[in-house]
């Protein structure tokens, strides 16, 4: 080997230890621009005014099993308006505490209701119990569901990733069936939409 | 091709000093960073902007770009030299051909030979036909390994419908065989799902032409397709001397990709593509073998082809995966006086990943591959001109997670039996390390064959080679290479050792380091004191050069690249690259032919990449190249700069204007084999895409 060489060899590695002192850093932006999602479906959807209390109630985004998106949703949220009312967030950790909400998000994992219950494989929801949920909704609330084939199972609105991208797709039938009143411009923006 | 030694290390001693500042400065960089820097601050400033975004806007907010390597976690954890060209590299690049795209890749070189051929080479020994490093396009093999090498004219897709391309540097290892012992591309296209609606892009400028269309659909409740076309006319380059050469190029393609998911659980495929070249080559040059002869300025290297690949994809209930895939690959050359060729590929492969215990990770699998062709013979020649070529391949990983998302060692063998080579033995070894969550280490040694499948045991293979352009009235030499005897695989033993380092969210560093050594590489040995004179068909002299494994020798390099997000609008790329091959003569050999390869590939190169958001809507663009003195082909140190204005006026029109080679009337950037030295011209060109 040239001498020069290992002079270079010697100096790259030499930077190289000076790396990890530098490690920090957030790796994906995936639930931020979820959580912007959330707060953004409310100008595209109306609730008819019987979902609200009074004139000035808020919106709220209720999160149901476990929360991914922790103080950052509620960061989101603070001092923001849409339609004259702000927002606000309730967490619901199991289906028997859920209760009304305008905007429901669904993660892909149910709480671990047992604290031995293995992590590497969290509970799923399974079809019949979304399927249940929403047939006994009395008031029309927004689905928005984080897994695959959410839409298919009647879902209002499923994230999905294309590329580097979060897109989502829209159920525009069982939407309207569920008594909201949806605006033309969130179909434009849908990467497919089901009617 | 002759070398002057002083100027050489003239040379180099200039370069080290300014490699030392380079580095220097590189090795600053992430101090600079972290002063000004605080993880909480960015984070606020991002999720301010996200709140106030639309639906549009939110739609095309990138996953990864905070991690400026792009990469999905994966690759980062790949203990490989490892790099990715995204779709957005894609769209902001100002190539409009695969090879001249891949010119961003830290440490690939990629030299235009004449307006219809490329050499890429990795880690060294580049040229035109060079069998180290494997092309895919999604996972179906585009060189053709009896002739060796790659026809980038005829590797052409619509780029919108690219998903990524990965590239691998160094020994491709055991899931990828043979002959990817320097490198593996990986074009990957986009799922027909994600290519819905059509598409009709035309590219207009001083040297070429192309059109392409792309329309996507939806077939039944399971299943989407696309159908694409594309074609180009390129005009001549210029020779050395400035005058016109005569290599016009026109191509066209078409192609149809199908994705069905007929169940949760699999994925099927079904992609087909034709496509034929026309091609013109300059050449002056004289044609001997055995009872004839013929002088020709010009001939023709036409190509046609076509291919059908199914694949299918099953992910089972307990996480194990099945990847089975099965193609059918025709090419034909028309190569006039040199070679005509049909050449046909059977391939299956199937491979199956599973986790029998909770740290390993299983992957095993099987291949089959029958290459047939047909030969008409000209300068290059073979005996027999028909022949078959099976190949038997099995392979296995062990994933073992030593320490959960700390240590991970994988161990892997691949073992292939051909007709043509007996045995080709590829063990891998890799540790890879990771401390801190953005922080990885790792090492490799891989061993890694390769083989032409033609030219080996009772084959006789055969280049008349003439080393320059004949003129008329000399009496040319023409030295016979042929591949009488038994010649074994060439082989490569690697070492290499990387680390990543995602240092700030804005600031990514990527350094490899490799020592490969190259053993039986094959020679042709030219019995220079015994020249035959012959008189028929025109007086000539014949110099028999028999092939033997006698260049033997190492290769040694780094490879850094930088990423950084400067700003929110603007992003720079650079890196830099240096690779010493050192090649011996072994064994009393005389070779002429290969063992030049050595001062084949640039000692250093820098690649600057910047992408800027002007506004929402206008983008430019820029890369610069360095390439150092290639000494074999007498070629300067040089740089290349391309730049690229890129407007879109709605989601549905995107225009751009794109200068390509621009700090150059002509610049010399490779030489290839049967063709004119040619150089690529100053280019301008303008872009116009419209989605609908």
């Amino acid at each position: 080997m040239k001498p020069y060489l290992i002079k270079i060899f010697i100096i790259l590695m030499w930077i190289g230890t000076l790396f990890p002192r530098g490690v920090e850093a957030q790796a994906s932006r995936e639930i931020p621009i979820k959580a912007a999602y959330l707060v953004n479906f409310a100008k595209y959807i109306d609730w008819p005014d019987s979902a609200f209390a009074d004139a000035t109630s808020p919106i709220i985004i209720g999160i149901l099993g476990t929360d991914s998106f922790g103080v950052l949703l509620d960061k989101l949220i603070e001092n923001k308006v849409v339609k004259d009312r702000e927002f606000l967030i309730k967490r619901f950790p199991t289906l028997d505490a859920l209760d009304y909400c305008h905007i429901l998000f669904i993660g892909e994992e149910k709480i671990a209701m047992d604290s031995s219950a293995n992590t590497q494989n969290p509970i799923r929801w399974d079809s019949a119990e979304i399927k249940n949920l929403m047939e006994k909704l009395e008031k029309p609330m927004l689905l928005v569901g984080d897994f695959n084939g959410f839409a298919e199972m009647g879902g209002h609105i499923e994230f999905k990733k294309s590329g580097n991208n979060i897109k989502f797709i829209f159920n525009l039938k069982t939407a309207r069936q569920a008594g909201l009143d949806v605006r033309s411009s969130i179909l434009r923006v849908a990467a497919e939409v089901k009617e | 091709m002759s070398i002057s030694i002083q100027q050489d290390n003239f040379f180099r001693e200039e370069m080290l000093v300014r490699m030392s500042l380079f580095i220097l400065i590189f090795s600053l960089l992430p101090f600079s960073c972290l002063a000004q820097d605080s993880k909480e601050e960015l984070e606020e400033i991002d999720l301010e902007k996200l709140a106030d975004m639309s639906l549009e806007e939110l739609a095309k907010v990138e996953i990864w770009v905070t991690t400026v390597s792009k990469k999905p976690e994966k690759l980062w954890e790949a203990a490989s030299a490892v790099y990715v060209i995204t779709q957005e590299d894609i769209r902001r690049s100002a190539a409009t051909t695969i090879p001249d795209l891949l010119r961003m890749v830290p440490g690939l070189f990629v030299g235009n030979v004449d307006s219809s051929t490329w050499i890429v080479g990795s880690r060294g020994l580049a040229n035109e036909y060079c069998v180290d490093v494997l092309v895919l396009i999604d996972g179906r093999q585009v060189n053709y390994l009896n002739w060796g090498g790659t026809f980038w004219s005829v590797q052409d897709y619509p780029f919108e419908d690219i998903e990524r391309i990965e590239i691998i540097r160094g020994p491709g290892g055991t899931l990828w065989g043979t002959n990817s012992g320097n490198g593996v591309i990986n074009i990957i296209t986009k799922h027909a799902k994600d290519t819905q609606g059509g598409l009709l892009s035309g590219i207009a400028g001083t040297d070429l032409y192309k059109g392409i269309f792309r329309y996507g659909g939806k077939m039944g409740e399971d299943a989407f397709y696309r159908v694409y076309g594309i074609y180009k006319d390129v005009d001549s380059f210029h020779e050395v001397d400035g005058k016109d050469s005569i290599d016009e190029w026109s191509f066209g393609k078409a192609g149809f990709r199908i994705d069905w998911q007929p169940s949760e659980q699999d994925d099927v495929i079904l992609q087909g593509d034709l496509f034929q070249d026309d091609v013109w080559v300059s050449w002056p040059t004289v044609y001997i073998p055995p009872a004839f002869y013929q002088v020709k300025n010009r001939y023709e290297k036409d190509k046609m082809g076509g291919d059908l690949m199914v694949q299918w994809d099953r992910t089972f209930d307990d996480g194990a995966k099945m990847k089975w895939l099965t193609y059918y690959d025709y090419f034909s050359l028309a190569h006039d006086i040199v070679i005509n060729m049909n050449y046909h590929v059977l391939k299956t492969d199937l491979q199956y990943q599973f986790n029998p215990f909770s740290d390993h990770e299983i992957i095993v699998g099987s291949g089959y591959r029958l290459v047939s062709d047909d030969i008409e013979n000209g300068y290059v020649e073979y005996i027999p001109q028909h022949a078959n070529d099976q190949t038997f391949t099995v392979y296995f990983q062990d994933n073992y997670k030593i320490i959960e998302d700390k240590l991970r060692l994988s161990l892997g063998a691949q073992i292939q039996y051909s007709d043509y080579s007996d045995f080709d033995y590829q063990p891998t070894v890799k540790l890879v390390y990771t401390p801190y969550e953005k922080y990885t280490i790792w090492a490799s040694i891989t061993r890694a064959a390769q083989h032409y499948y033609r030219g080996h045991k009772e084959d006789v293979f055969t280049i008349y080679s003439l080393d320059v352009p004949y003129e008329t009235g000399t009496i040319p030499e023409i030295v016979r290479l042929s591949h009488e005897g038994d010649v074994d695989s060439e082989s490569v033993l690697s070492f290499e050792i990387g680390q990543r380092l995602q240092a700030t969210r804005n600031l990514s560093f990527d350094l490899s380091i490799f020592y490969t050594i190259i053993k039986d590489y094959i020679s042709a040995d030219p019995d220079w004191n015994h020249p035959v004179l012959f008189s028929d068909p025109i007086l000539h002299y014949m110099v028999y050069a028999p092939p033997g494994n006698n260049i033997d020798g190492e290769t040694y390099g780094a490879e850094l690249a930088m990423n950084a997000q400067i700003t929110d609008f603007w992003k720079l790329m650079a890196s830099y690259s240096a690779l010493d091959i050192q090649l011996h003569r072994v064994r009393n050999s005389t070779d002429i032919m290969f063992y030049p390869l050595e001062d084949s590939s640039p000692h250093h190169q820098i690649k600057v990449q910047s992408n800027l958001d002007i506004s929402k809507d206008v983008k430019l663009d820029a890369a610069y190249y360095f390439v150092d003195e290639i000494s074999n082909w007498e070629i300067p140190p040089h740089g290349r700069l391309d730049v690229r204005l890129g407007w879109e006026p709605t989601e549905r029109l995107e225009v751009s204007i794109v200068g390509t080679n621009l700090l150059d009337d002509q610049t010399h950037e490779a030489n290839g084999m049967y063709t004119a030295y040619t150089e690529v011209e100053r280019g301008v060109y303008a872009k116009l895409t419209y989605r609908f």
